[in-house]
């Protein structure tokens, strides 16, 4: 099986500070990849150095075979990466419809010039904007957004924030998915339609996803594999269940 | 509400037939106006116009991509000295106007590139100083005038030529028209969206690849293209243009016109333009105002000094932005929409 | 010469000084840039200027009641306006201080109109003082001085005294000196009270300078500004070196190079050095984590 994202020897420094230390790591093609830690453990940084908000100190990234070591972030989302945030990044004086439409926008033609084409229906504008349109509701209603297309998000629940987020980095069609925290402050039954998704996702859409994620029970539930970190350190890469019984990350999660 | 076809008609400018038939009800009115009002009061609605332009370009700027420019006076005055040296010597008046325009995003582009790392008061005096350099080097060059100013030559469209103020009434009209639809359809496009996103958060804006840095440029060049239009015009509506008219006091006129009339819309452009415009020309003259132009003579008089009158208007147009700020954050706009509201729903 | 026109540059600067640091602690403490801080200096010395030519006051009861109303003006700005804002983002406040400023500029033209008028205070201008083979008048010393006593007063007054703890905790972190018992908004009120007063300082060691008319504080202001910005708006110590920074170069620039293009090299540079140091010399840069 092919490799989708490749970590080799990623390391962060903020000043003195070593954020992620010599961090190696191959995602496979299809796979569910969760990264736990406690806090402070470089999980966001890690998310951070992939997706290129962060240059990294040291050491290479790789999506889909190609280096995108400190390339810009538009750039990394150009080649097929996209990601949600964990405090929520939303665009919060547009609408659910608009927030997932500029998820299209690295398929969107539309330029100046061919901007006043949009005036009759089978002008080039008119026609890239209802075909990335029809994408969108086909998203829309696989996230049951249906209710909410037209509100303001930030008028929406937190719960379903985090929904029109996930939509938003789905509607860019990524290979690869990143989740920061996609079940933090969601409820039980919420927590539930989660999973249900996540799967749905990876069944529907040929996708790579990596998670961060506390909530154990969800992680062991969807994940293919699962590597842990403390410190900056990855201390054990592997299956759930040999993850979650790994002496060192009971330590490092019971104190 | 009636069907929806086609995803279309969620585009589309004109939704459906009330829209539709406001707009030629409105389109007809400011068709009118010459012939209902007087050659001074044309000379009025020209000078709205033309605010009305530049806004809507600024508005963009500001209530979409969320960037502050205290300088915008620079670009309107780029724009009025190109426009008239271009058709003094070179070329014909439209394509002057035009590439003034492009000149004016030049260095609307040049100027968007500091701002890419500038927030906050940071951009607020970049882009002061930028509009304070503009006009004291055309103050100071003898190509442009001088302090002396320069005046248009004879304004000629395909070979007709404008006189009056109402001639230049429809040139303005249509090209504020065409202008107005552009800035619609950029709103509600990929483009304007991503002004949008960059305002609400640029970090996700670029993870979801929105080239952040090319996007803030293109705002920058695109609202300076508007103002160096609205500028190359205003140099006709005047007939004179001095490095005077050009004063950061403009910037800071125009930037209250976008607030007032509210952050990113279309609509609150024109109204803003409107009302300042509007306000600020008679404030100027408040004793021609009955009852409260008495008034004020004699609170002045009694109180204050009647030379100093006429910085009433100071008074004024500090005030409404203060209390839109304070009580409408939404500008003329919010007003509107509430009153629409009101009758759409009414009577309960 | 050149010490001369340093020593020319050095009094500017005193001036810029003295407004960048006033909007410097507004900003610290609030976040508001606050453009109305020249306006609010303008009419505070016209209060100075109506107290001694109309009602012919002795000079330091004028002064002192010039500062006092000043203080006011500050606690009003904030309390009576600024708080009030509806949605206070950073784009509204600095619009709203535009507003105050463009305000106080009618109020004071409708009432004092735009002739020019001339403040007496009891330092001469001609009279000058020789000091290590540099030739200063008498005013520019007394501005040189009070310049530097006030930020001296303003170091003090923030590192030494009860008052200057509560606004530096206010500075840092307004939810956590809330938490603790500081009255977070009165601190934020008396910042723009003591700022409004150190920019009425200015008003009136200029007024003898510029002549008295209301637009006299608009050029100091975007010049202190500038400097604010240059050296970096978060740091009061950047602010001041800003501030002299931007006098010297503008003082020499404007005597070797072009007198005529002396304002705009003020914001030439400050252009170019943010291009480079997006928070001026000395400010710190914070980047949003996520």
């Amino acid at each position: 099986m092919s490799i989708a994202l490749a970590l080799k020897r990623v390391t962060k420094r903020f000043g003195g500070l070593i954020a992620t230390d010599d961090i190696s790591v191959e995602v496979k093609k299809g796979e569910i990849f969760s990264i736990i830690g406690p806090n402070g453990a470089g999980k966001s940084t890690l998310f951070n150095c992939i997706s290129g908000l962060y240059k990294v100190s040291q050491g290479s990234v790789w999506l889909n075979g190609e280096e995108i070591t400190g390339a810009n972030p538009h750039a990394i989302a150009r080649k097929g990466l996209s990601r949600t945030f964990q405090n929520l990044e939303l665009f919060s004086k547009m609408t659910t419809m608009e927030n997932l439409m500029l998820g299209r926008h690295l398929y969107m033609k539309t330029n100046f010039w061919n901007l006043p084409t949009m005036l009759w229906e089978k002008g080039p504008a008119a026609k890239d904007e209802i075909k990335h349109r029809e994408k969108v509701e086909q998203i829309i209603d696989l996230l049951d957004l249906q209710s909410v297309r037209n509100r303001y998000t930030s008028q929406l629940p937190y719960g379903q924030q985090k929904i029109v987020e996930l939509g938003r980095a789905l509607a860019a069609e990524p290979s690869v998915l990143l989740l920061d925290e996609p079940a933090a402050g969601l409820n039980l039954e919420e927590k539930d339609e989660l999973v249900f998704w996540i799967n749905d996702i990876r069944r529907l859409f040929d996708i790579t996803i990596l998670v961060i994620e506390h909530n154990m029970g969800l992680v062991t539930s969807i994940s293919d594999r699962i590597m842990a970190l403390n410190f900056g350190r990855s201390i054990v890469t592997g299956k759930p269940e040999a993850v979650i019984k790994h002496p060192e990350v009971v330590k490092a999660y019971l104190g | 509400m009636d069907k929806r076809t086609s995803y279309f008609e969620d585009i589309t400018l004109l939704k459906d037939r009330p829209v539709k038939g406001w707009s030629l009800l409105g389109l007809l009115l400011f068709g009118l106006i010459p012939f209902v009002l007087a050659e001074y009061q044309v000379f009025i609605a020209n000078l709205v116009l033309v605010n009305i332009i530049i806004i809507l370009g600024l508005n963009v700027l500001v209530g979409n991509t969320g960037q502050i420019s205290l300088g915008h006076g620079g670009f309107v005055a780029i724009g009025a000295y190109m426009t008239v040296i271009l058709d003094e010597g070179w070329l014909p008046f439209l394509p002057s106007l035009i590439l003034a325009g492009f000149v004016a995003a030049i260095f609307g582009f040049i100027l968007g590139i500091p701002s890419l790392r500038l927030e906050g008061p940071y951009l607020a005096v970049a882009t002061l100083g930028f509009g304070l350099a503009v006009t004291i080097v055309i103050g100071r060059l003898s190509f442009f005038g001088g302090h002396m100013g320069i005046m248009p030559p004879q304004l000629e469209v395909w070979g007709m030529k404008l006189t009056t103020n109402s001639h230049l009434y429809y040139l303005t009209l249509g090209i504020a028209l065409v202008l107005g639809v552009f800035a619609r359809l950029l709103i509600k496009s990929r483009i304007g969206r991503a002004f949008s996103a960059i305002r609400d958060s640029d970090i996700a804006a670029a993870s979801l690849g929105v080239n952040v840095v090319r996007y803030k440029t293109m705002s920058f060049a695109f609202s300076a293209f508007y103002a160096g239009i609205g500028g190359g015009i205003w140099a006709y509506v005047l007939g004179f243009i001095s490095p005077g008219n050009f004063t950061p006091v403009l910037s800071i006129l125009l930037l209250s016109m976008v607030v007032v009339g509210g952050l990113g819309t279309i609509t609150g452009s024109v109204l803003g333009a409107t009302v300042i415009t509007l306000l600020n020309l008679q404030g100027e003259k408040i004793q021609e105002v009955p009852l409260i132009g008495p008034f004020f003579e004699w609170v002045s008089v009694h109180y204050m000094s009647i030379s100093g009158l006429p910085n009433i208007n100071f008074v004024f147009m500090g005030l409404t932005v203060i209390l839109i700020i304070l009580f409408e954050p939404l500008g003329l706009f919010g007003i509107w929409m509430r009153i629409k509201i009101y009758f759409k729903t009414w009577p309960f | 010469m050149i010490g001369q026109l340093i020593m020319t540059g050095i009094v500017a600067g005193s001036i810029y000084a003295l407004v960048a640091l006033a909007m410097s602690l507004t900003y610290k403490s609030s976040e508001v840039a606050n453009f109305a801080q020249g306006e609010m200096a303008m009419f505070s010395t016209y209060v100075a200027f109506v107290m001694l030519a109309t009602y012919q006051l002795p000079f330091w009861v004028a002064f002192g009641g010039s500062l006092l109303f000043a203080f006011l003006l500050g606690l009003f700005l904030h309390l009576a306006i600024i708080r009030r804002a509806k949605d206070p983002n950073v784009l509204n406040l600095l619009i709203i201080t535009l507003g105050f400023q463009v305000f106080l500029y009618g109020l004071a033209g409708w009432k004092w109109g735009s002739e020019q008028r001339v403040l007496k205070i009891p330092v001469s201008q001609t009279e000058t003082v020789e000091f290590a083979g540099l030739i200063i008048s008498q005013l520019n010393l007394a501005t040189i001085l009070v310049a530097i006593l006030l930020m001296i007063s303003v170091y003090i007054l923030l590192r030494f005294t009860k008052l200057g703890l509560a606004i530096k905790a206010t500075q840092q972190n307004e939810t956590a000196a809330k938490i603790n018992g500081i009255p977070t908004r009165r601190i934020v009120a008396i910042t723009f009270g003591i700022s409004s007063v150190i920019g009425a300082v200015a008003g009136i060691l200029m007024a003898p300078i510029t002549t008295l008319d209301p637009n006299m504080m608009i050029e100091p202001l975007l010049k202190g500004f500038a400097a604010a910005v240059l050296g970096g708006f978060n740091s009061l110590a950047g602010v001041v070196c800003g501030a002299f920074i931007l006098g010297i170069v503008e003082s020499l620039f404007g005597f070797y190079i072009s007198t005529e293009f002396k304002s705009i090299v003020a914001f030439l540079i400050i252009v170019i050095v943010l291009y480079f140091k997006p928070s001026g010399l000395f400010g710190t840069h914070y980047t949003r984590k996520v």
